[in-house]
């Protein structure tokens, strides 16, 4: 009984000296975990393709409530990508920021021949707020916005 | 070496191959990606740890002071299955972080450096090694404690039931926890043979990894005090010495969660701690009848798979049985069942997966009596439940229609035979107990054939 019990303390010993060691390597070693902010580099790398229209995000998001914005490009007559974005993860409620993370999601650059309209209305200042609800168009030179409107217009 | 264990080793070798086949075949295709989102979380946190030596995941639990909404597209998850950005905390503390550091490590190994760059594709490759090491360790605990026959149906049965085959290969807690678990079993069983005390401070170390898993692993720590109680042992003492070392070195293990969440963020970590024993208890009062009838692989998706039924089954014949080996058969089923019961949560597939290696455990024990003593009603109906099940996993009713004549006659013939032989005692010969091990034999062709054809199409098409 007598050597179990000592065994034990001795185990225990050796065990949290081992821990104490870690602890000091990784104080010394490692960031500073007080100040510890998240970085872009951690969650996402960027990757360029030349296509807006081969992917889509799935669903609506659920947690965002109406605070949403939907994008669509429109490459060609055929072929368009229509997304929903939570507006909860920007900063800067602004086009283009939104156009930069579907362009991030999708794994696209933004041809400069597309234009952008919002409601409708061409895009000069891509520095202009978006509000919730409302939607982006993004269009290919082949297309032009009265072809995506059209029933409507009718 | 004798002939008979050359052949002994080379089947074990045999049925351990086929497990990691099984396991290896389209792993990243099914469970399809995005079933759960916690294979991913648990991957990013050890991947974090690795690269920024900071904990981050996904979680959404309340008690977090950092909340970041993050478009993350891991396996391209945002263009297929997961709507809406993910909810990133840090320092995240939902579980200890051992599975991550072993995905995430394994993941940072191959060189992803970011969180969409994580793809099921590698972080399930390690899942696919514990999860055929299982396989291996539900044998050595079978043959230790029940001899060859028993250990190699358990084995089989483990290794080859869709249910643990599919479910071993997610990034889930419970699926790391149970290697040690079983470990923690072994070295105890062989305490208990030669009383070194070596295997009794390897079996508490075992029970502490498992709580580093997930902290449901306190099973374990619970299975060896109950062991150890019921143990053959007389001396009260020397039992009470045993679990007083089991409990001081599993719970040196448990503290180490607890400095890890020191070192990064007291306040968030309590305030975790009492979120997670706050939650949802999802599983409800019924808990006990689904996890009997059930075969969950996540919240809203089952695989049909007999060998659970008939596991529970075997469980409540050997509850019959008056001999010390039963203990091994039933003390870590209940001690998981108590966790289980205890922690709730919601009904997710994965917290029933550490009950089906002792599930396997229990079937290899009461088939190998069922062969014993040729008792072929009792074989016959597992039989059907279990051919009946495959049959429809891999067949769909309207094909099944051809074969519904043969299937109409020639199984009521079948069971008014036995019937009429087991009261005759006609059946106690050994054509029976082969006909026995054939019926075995086709239910575990039928699960290699439903694992085989098991991929994304098919599950998107929700044929099992």
């Amino acid at each position: 009984m007598k050597s179990r019990i000592r065994f034990l303390f001795i185990f225990v010993v050796i065990f949290y000296l081992l821990v104490f060691i870690g602890w000091i390597i990784a104080n010394k070693k490692f960031i500073n975990r007080k100040e510890y902010v998240s970085n872009e580099e951690l969650f996402f790398e960027k990757h360029i393709k030349n296509d807006a229209c081969t992917k889509t995000i799935y669903g609506e998001p659920l947690r965002a409530g109406n605070n949403l914005i939907r994008i669509n490009f429109y490459c060609d007559k055929n072929r368009s990508s229509k997304n929903i974005l939570s507006l909860n993860i920007f900063q800067n409620k602004n086009v283009a920021s939104v156009i930069e993370e579907i362009c991030r999601i999708n794994n696209f650059k933004l041809e400069d021949n597309f234009k952008c309209y919002f409601e409708g209305k061409i895009i000069n200042n891509f520095k202009q707020e978006v509000i919730s609800g409302k939607t982006i168009d993004c269009l290919s030179p082949n297309i032009k916005i009265s072809d995506i409107y059209k029933d409507e217009i009718k | 070496m004798k002939l008979n264990n050359l052949i002994k080793i080379i089947l074990v070798t045999i049925l351990l191959l086929l497990s990691f086949l099984l396991r290896y075949k389209n792993f990243s295709q099914v469970p399809v990606a995005g079933t759960s989102v916690d294979e991913y979380s648990y991957s990013y946190v050890g991947l974090s740890l690795f690269k920024d030596h900071y904990p981050v995941g996904v979680s959404g639990i309340d008690g977090y002071k950092n909340n970041e909404q993050r478009y993350v597209n891991s396996d391209d998850l945002l263009h297929i299955a997961v709507s809406g950005p993910f909810v990133f905390n840090y320092p995240w503390f939902d579980h200890p972080p051992l599975l991550g550091l072993i995905t995430g490590g394994y993941s940072y190994l191959k060189g992803t450096r970011n969180f969409e760059d994580v793809q099921l594709h590698i972080i399930r490759q390690p899942m696919i090694i514990l999860g055929t090491f299982g396989v291996l360790l539900v044998f050595l605990f079978g043959y230790i404690n029940f001899g060859y026959i028993p250990a190699i149906i358990a084995m089989t049965v483990y290794g080859t039931a869709p249910l643990s085959v599919v479910g071993s290969r997610m990034v889930q807690g419970e699926n790391g926890m149970i290697i040690p678990y079983l470990f923690s079993l072994i070295f105890i069983s062989l305490y208990f043979k030669n009383k070194k005390n070596t295997w009794l401070i390897l079996a508490a170390c075992m029970a502490g990894i498992a709580i580093l898993f997930k902290l449901s692993g306190i099973a374990a720590v619970l299975s060896l005090i109950g062991l150890i109680f019921l143990s053959n042992s007389k001396n009260k003492r020397e039992k009470i010495l045993d679990i007083f070392t089991l409990i001081i070195i599993s719970f040196l293990f448990l503290s180490l969660f607890f400095i890890y969440g020191y070192y990064f963020d007291w306040e968030v970590f309590k305030n975790i701690l009492f979120s997670n024993s706050n939650r949802f208890y999802g599983i409800g009062a019924n808990s006990i009848f689904n996890l009997i009838t059930q075969t969950k692989l996540t919240g809203g998706i089952n695989i049909i798979d007999a060998w659970v039924l008939i596991g529970w089954i075997c469980v409540f014949l050997n509850l019959n049985i008056k001999k010390y080996k039963q203990i091994f058969l039933i003390i870590p089923l209940i001690s998981y069942l108590v966790i289980y019961i205890f922690f709730g949560s919601y009904s997710y597939g994965w917290y029933t997966f550490p009950f089906l290696p002792f599930l396997a455990i229990n079937i290899g024990y009461q088939f190998n009596k069922i062969l014993r003593k040729k008792n072929m009603v009792i074989g016959l109906l597992m039989g059907l439940i279990i051919i009946g099940s495959g049959i429809s996993s891999i067949v769909n009713i309207d094909k099944f229609q051809d074969y519904s004549k043969m299937w109409r006659i020639g199984l009521p013939v079948l069971i008014i035979g036995t019937l009429i032989f087991n009261y005759t005692k006609l059946d106690k010969n050994k054509i029976s107990k082969y006909f026995l091990i054939f019926l075995f034999l086709i239910g575990i062709i039928l699960n290699i054939i439903f694992l085989k054809n098991f991929n994304a199409d098919t599950w998107y098409a929700k044929i099992w």
